[in-house]
């Protein structure tokens, strides 16, 4: 049959562009043929002889009782094809065999075509539905031709299904893909929810087109909503505090109308209460420049807005108590003193030489009490005045404390040393100034009588640190008295011999402080001279908490 | 027309505390200055006066120098200075400020508000002698500004 074999060849042809082999090329259809007539299986296999579907060829099994099948089809699970006579030991052997492949190998690909010389036992309509069966040949009309047409189709129909199965493994496979990947994204979604209750910031998108605003679980939180709650412009607006209202939408007409990016802190209305929030948002617009969605953060600040209103009276409050020192205490004791002196003056010629002592003696107390006010004033004030950070050429700043020192110096007849490596700093120029002229004034202060005092300003910078030194040889500090020397009005020697306000070294405590520093002094003792140290860090946090940069060039030159 | 006036001159302080307005008046009396010296005890009285309101200020003469106090009440010394800044009639008389404060920002803040001096009272009833000599030898000398513009 050289025809039909070339028609074969013809299919296979146009059909092996299109499809995909799913066994190794070349390797056979495996085709099972079952009868339980002996002399059938020849007449099968002269029909099959030879033929190719799809580039491939074919290899028979015979199986000559139900039982046999059933051994082939354990023995070869690939087999594509089964050519079926239904009627052997049984009546209805074929139909059972077909029902034990179906339901309980649960193959679905093998194709089954029957062979059965008695029409009436298996009518053709009810089996092909009922058993899933994909060919019916009679023994009557079995041609070569036949064969061939019922073999070729049930062929690509197995070739198809296994195709659609691969598909269908392939499918099965993404989805679980999908599904690990979905198990990752739910999770992280799920920590990104705890990150935001958390941090007190929630999330939100909002569709310019649709008006729809979604907001997600913390979002809903600080607003006081229920979780899943949807939005629009106007419902967000109508939980903006009122007062804030026309600020927001000023904002957001001015992000609408130029900009990407949406920025404003305002008040919400959380029922009675009021919260205070940072809003936050990326808007994209179309390739017209049509505005399309924003994507937002909202941040919970009400708690920083509370911190910041308690500073914010406690600074006010320091300032109305520094205002009461300067004029509210000041003023009374000013009239104290004025009227003792005018009354020392009117009573001159009646006074005794003590009773005069005594008057002078209040007017000396009213006086000292009002430099202590002044002084404990300007204590109070320092660091809130908010003196901006600069750069300060330090060399620079000493001789302008020297400068300002001049006439003290002169006259305690000082020799004034300036050595080291000054560096450029970061810091509050007039704090430094403040704190190099209490340095060198104490210096030149606490001078022992018959020497000529000597004071040695040292700068030095190591490991960062910008170190200050001023060493005198004065009345040094007795080792016990070293902890006292800091604080606000402690004197360690008697008034009658060192002037002063009482918080010179307090101040200069409180200055290195406020740059991050410290201070200290140091002294073998009394009558020994002593130093006083100061180290700051050049580059770092400040005490504020706020970092400083680092200036490239001259910070390089500082470590050396 | 300037209207050359004989009298001496006039100078109205506003002051709350009666000790320290007493002070002034012994420092000029002990300086030598001869002026009348009307004496009100707040910013708002002070303004009562140069709109010559009430019945006992229905004669008040124009002051050629305020001296105010910076803490008062009812009225303090910057709010009265910012009234009479703002007022075209008033706001050519010069204001100099007598105070107890030494701090930066009153300083600052009155010579902000129009001030023509600042005094911080010093504690010394002879310093402030000699304070209140240079603001009589300074103000007092100038030549008088005119009454009416």
């Amino acid at each position: 049959m050289p025809e039909i074999i070339d028609d074969a060849n013809l299919l296979a042809g146009l059909s092996a562009a299109a499809s995909v082999d799913l066994a190794p090329a070349g390797e056979p259809w495996k085709v099972l043929l079952v009868d339980d007539e002996p002399d059938v299986h020849p007449v099968l296999r002269l029909a099959l002889d030879d033929v190719r579907i799809d580039g491939r060829g074919l290899r028979l099994f015979d199986a000559l009782s139900a039982e046999e099948a059933k051994l082939a089809l354990t023995a070869h699970p690939d087999i594509a094809l089964i050519l079926l006579d239904v009627v052997m030991e049984s009546d209805r052997a074929g139909l059972d065999l077909v029902r034990y492949i179906r339901d309980e190998l649960a193959r679905r690909t093998v194709q089954i075509v029957l062979i059965t010389g008695q029409a009436g036992y298996a009518p053709q309509r009810q089996v092909v539905s009922d058993y899933q069966i994909d060919g019916y040949l009679l023994k009557s009309e079995l041609s070569a031709e036949r064969i061939f047409v019922a073999v070729h189709s049930a062929i690509r129909a197995h070739r198809l299904m296994r195709e659609q199965e691969s598909l269908q493994a392939d499918l099965h496979q993404k989805v679980q893909e999908l599904d690990a990947t979905l198990g990752v994204l739910r999770e992280s979604e799920s920590n990104l929810i705890r990150a935001q209750s958390v941090a007190h910031v929630g999330s939100w998108t909002y569709e310019l087109g649709r008006d729809e605003m979604r907001l997600s679980a913390e979002t809903c939180r600080i607003f006081g909503l229920c979780a899943g709650t949807r939005g629009s412009y106007e419902s967000y607006l109508a939980r903006v505090h009122p007062d804030d209202r026309p600020a927001v939408e000023e904002a957001w007409q001015a992000t609408m109308a130029a900009g990407t990016v949406f920025q404003h802190e305002h008040r919400i209305m959380v029922g009675e209460t009021v919260r205070h929030v940072r809003q936050q948002a990326d808007l994209s617009r179309a390739a017209d420049g049509t505005p399309l969605r924003c994507l937002g953060t909202t941040q919970d600040i009400t708690e920083r807005k509370q911190a910041e209103e308690e500073l914010r009276r406690s600074n006010a409050e320091l300032e109305q108590f520094s205002y009461a020192i300067s004029h509210d205490l000041r003023q009374p004791l000013r009239m104290v003193a004025s009227y003792m002196q005018l009354l020392g003056i009117s009573l001159a010629e009646q006074l005794d030489d003590e009773q005069r002592e005594h008057f002078k003696f209040a007017i000396d107390g009213a006086r000292r009490l009002d430099q202590m006010l002044v002084a404990l004033l300007e204590y109070s004030r320092l660091g809130r005045l908010g003196e901006p950070l600069a750069w300060l050429e330090t060399r620079a700043i000493v001789d302008e404390a020297l400068l300002f020192l001049q006439p003290a110096i002169a006259e305690a007849q000082a020799k004034i040393s300036v050595r080291g490596h000054w560096p450029r700093a970061w810091v509050r120029p007039d704090e430094i100034l403040r704190l190099l002229q209490n340095l060198i004034a104490n210096a030149a202060k606490f001078r022992l009588a018959g020497r000529c005092p000597e004071i040695r300003v040292v700068s030095r910078v190591a490991r960062g640190q910008w170190c200050l030194s001023v060493a005198d040889n004065g009345v040094g500090i007795h080792p016990g008295q070293l902890g006292r020397l800091f604080q606000v009005f402690q004197r360690l020697q008697s008034r009658a011999n060192y002037e002063g306000s009482g918080v010179g070294l307090a101040l200069c405590r409180k200055i290195a402080e406020h740059h991050g520093g410290r201070i200290w002094a140091e002294s073998a003792g009394d009558g020994q001279g002593s130093r006083f140290c100061v180290s700051l860090p050049l580059t770092g946090f400040l005490s504020d908490g706020r970092r400083v940069a680092r200036e490239p060039v001259r910070a390089v030159e500082g470590c050396r | 027309m300037i209207k050359k006036r004989s009298l001496p001159f006039v100078i109205l302080l506003a002051e709350d505390e009666p000790a320290d307005a007493h002070l002034l008046r012994l420092a000029l009396t002990e300086n030598r200055i001869r002026v009348d010296l009307q004496h009100v005890l707040d910013g708002r009285e002070a303004l009562e006066y140069l709109h010559r309101q009430g019945r006992r200020f229905a004669l008040a003469v124009r002051p050629d120098l305020i001296l105010v106090d910076l803490n008062m009440p009812r009225m303090n010394g910057r709010e009265f200075l910012a009234a009479i800044k703002d007022d075209p009639a008033l706001c050519d008389i010069p204001v100099v400020v007598l105070s107890t404060s030494e701090v930066d920002r009153d300083v600052r803040d009155s010579y902000r508000l129009g001030a023509a001096g600042y005094i911080a009272k010093p504690l010394d009833i002879s310093e402030f002698i000699v304070e209140i000599r240079q603001l009589s030898d300074y103000w007092l000398s100038l030549v008088r500004l005119p009454e009416n513009r």
